[in-house]
């Protein structure tokens, strides 16, 4: 089992590998501007699914609820930066003030969304979380007043002072990339912190056993809502940097395929630790947006495009991948693609 | 129309989507019972369903407007093939996704049927683009399923001058859906293999004991949840004359919120769910909007999470809940 006192844990055998990719996470952009890559704008929203990952693995992984409905959370942070910045509103706040408010916005409806399920848990709260991603993504459509709709709203104020608003032009694609890292340090450093308070343990005991658990004294109601409100936060915070780097915000971009997404690298990378879910999410992500392009464009130059060009694109199987991988890691290696040194005792 | 016409018109679309919607709540709620799986998947092998009908139906190149006796001997063995099918399909899936993981961690068999659901649905896109007739150009575009049953107003040519419309459509999805339900009724309540599967239901270790092959009759479970599917995906084509390969996530969760609704586990929880879920739909659509739909069936389906889990007709020991 994991020692109780952060000073007892083993030395991590692959401490080495780690620091090797957050080195080349650092010096990506380098190595993008002397290759002439020009990906450096396309691993941005890369960085942000990492977030995502890191924020719902703290629910799914730490605390072992199933949450469904992930993109709800998504969208909440998202329509706050944009209903508060855009010239649409009568807001215009500055982005930073907007972002305080999505992060405040994803965990009030993370709190909100623990109401019905403070006694359920299993299936029953994954099919309530998904209910929940359902109904906001039917209200954000419908509700045009406030949300404007299947307009959706654009633009989204960018960060920086108003001086900066090329940020947008490749040359700053840079200045993103490195937010977007830090951000996700943010969020790793929370996580790691949060992992090893008395709240991340309560969260660990809570997923083993409930019941044993609020024999020693932990809240289990209080726990349900403090993961889904800290994972709902985490995906407001997403939600507003990434409609800012858009800079629009449409109702299609918050639904279930999204969710299923962040489930799925999470799942991959290894239920209950955040180092898989930040590789799981940057491999995972950069094979479907950056590799799989690529691979497409050179299987129809082999072949050419005719009437069979659909089954030559690669996005077209995204799903069918994804899937047969949630299927063959749950069957032979359901501590993920990378899991965490004591990975049968944790997950077994 | 009175108020009353539109009211009774609405029961009637109801109970014709909601008998639908019960064919595929029997399956959520058999397997639940019977593994205690929310099968995920069931929506998209519904969908795959409605695409290996409308694929046969081209093959066989029915059209409308062909006599009643081509049209009805067609259908009959295009209903039989779509059942087979998915009945087949639904045991290979249990066989090689879930089997596996019956001694793993809780999430483990939601997470891979959640899997199921990705490769089932991906499957249905990549089936449009086949080069059939009746999938037209667009991949991805929704089908538009032949239509094949005539619609005749019933009530006026009986003579009755109403406002309300029962047509032959409806006459024909409540003359397919009823005697199924009643055969699995049967099926469930009067033979052997029946007993085995309520047996296996409530303690499958202590239907073990007693000599019931649980894997059997789990397979059997899984047969028959999925032959549902398939017959109920054919009439829900030849209802609505469209059909798209997302569908399944929502026609999913419709019926599982009827599975829940009648209470899961429960075989004529599922049926009265359905048409009440139908009910509850038609009613909506027709008073509040039907872009509000898919909302207020899920604060519904909440509600009874949180106030009465076993729903209407649920194991009253609370055991599945």
């Amino acid at each position: 089992m994991t020692p109780a006192r952060t000073g007892e844990r083993p030395r991590d055998p692959h401490a080495p590998f780690h620091r090797a990719g957050l080195a080349a996470l650092v010096l990506f952009p380098a190595a993008d501007h002397l290759l002439d890559l020009r990906l450096v704008g396309d691993v941005v929203p890369v960085l942000l699914f990492a977030i995502l990952a890191v924020g719902l693995n703290a629910t799914v992984g730490l605390g072992g609820l199933l949450q469904l409905g992930y993109a709800a959370y998504f969208a909440a942070g998202a329509y706050a930066a944009g209903i508060l910045t855009s010239v649409a509103y009568p807001f215009q706040l500055p982005l930073e003030v907007a972002t305080a408010a999505a992060v405040g916005a994803g965990a009030l409806l993370g709190a909100l969304s623990a109401l019905p399920v403070l006694r359920l848990k299993g299936d029953y709260l994954a099919i309530v979380t998904l209910g929940i991603g359902e109904i906001v993504p039917v209200t954000l459509r419908n509700l045009e007043p406030i949300t404007k709709g299947e307009f959706g709203i654009s633009p989204v104020d960018l960060p920086g002072p108003r001086a900066w608003e090329d940020w947008t032009n490749t040359t700053h694609g840079v200045l993103w990339y490195y937010l977007a890292l830090a951000l996700l340090g943010l969020v790793v450093y929370c996580q790691r912190r949060l992992e090893r308070s008395r709240i991340g343990r309560a969260w660990e005991a809570f997923r083993e056993d409930e019941l044993a658990a609020s024999a020693c004294g932990v809240d289990t109601a209080a726990v349900r809502v403090q993961l889904l409100a800290y994972s709902g936060a985490v995906a407001g915070l997403a939600g507003a940097v990434s409609a800012s780097y858009v800079p629009a915000i449409l109702p299609s971009q918050y639904e279930f395929p999204i969710s299923a997404m962040v489930l799925s690298l999470v799942v991959l990378g290894g239920l209950g630790n955040w180092r898989g879910a930040v590789w799981g999410a940057i491999l995972l992500v950069s094979l479907d947006r950056i590799l799989a392009p690529s691979l497409t464009r050179w299987a129809q130059s082999l072949v050419g495009s005719g009437s069979y060009s659909f089954f030559l694109e690669f996005s077209n199987y995204r799903f069918l991948l994804f899937g047969l991988a949630l299927v063959l890691v749950m069957r032979w290696r359901p501590g993920g693609l990378f899991p965490p040194r004591a990975a049968q005792e944790r997950v077994g | 129309m009175s108020g009353a016409e539109v009211l009774a018109q609405q029961l009637v679309n109801g109970l014709t989507l909601g008998s639908v919607i019960a064919l595929v709540a029997i399956g959520y709620t058999m397997v639940y019972g019977i593994i205690g799986l929310i099968n995920f998947a069931h929506g998209d092998l519904y969908m795959l369903g409605a695409f290996a009908a409308l694929s046969l139906i081209g093959v066989s190149g029915l059209a409308p407007g062909d006599g009643a006796a081509a049209t009805w001997g067609t259908l009959a063995w295009v209903l039989v093939l779509v059942m087979a099918f998915t009945g087949g399909l639904n045991v290979l899936i249990e066989r090689w996704a879930y089997r596996p993981l019956r001694r793993a961690q809780p999430l483990a068999p939601l997470i891979t049927a959640i899997g199921v659901s990705f490769i089932l649905q991906n499957l249905g896109m990549l089936w449009g683009a086949l080069p059939l007739e009746v999938m037209g150009t667009n991949a991805v575009a929704p089908k538009s399923f032949p239509d094949l049953i005539p619609r005749v107003d019933l009530l006026s040519r009986m003579g009755l001058a109403t406002g309300v419309r029962v047509t032959t459509k409806d006459l024909f999805v409540m003359g397919l859906t009823v005697p199924l339900m009643l055969g699995l009724h049967l099926f469930v309540t009067r033979t052997r293999l029946g007993t085995a599967m309520r047996a296996t239901s409530q303690n499958r270790e202590a239907a073990r004991m007693v000599g019931i092959p649980a894997d059997r009759v789990i397979a059997v479970t899984f047969l028959i949840g999925g032959a549902l599917a398939g017959a109920g995906a054919l009439v829900r084509g030849l209802f609505f004359n469209t059909i798209v390969f997302n569908m399944g996530y929502g026609a999913g969760l419709q019926a599982f919120t009827a599975a829940v609704v009648g209470g899961i586990g429960s075989i004529p929880g599922a049926m009265l769910g359905g048409l009440l879920i139908g009910l509850i739909s038609a009613l909506s659509d027709h008073l509040i909007s039907a872009r509000w739909t898919p909302a207020v069936l899920f604060l519904i389906l909440i509600a009874v999470l949180v106030f009465r889990p076993r729903g209407l007709l649920g194991d009253p020991t609370g055991q599945k809940a």
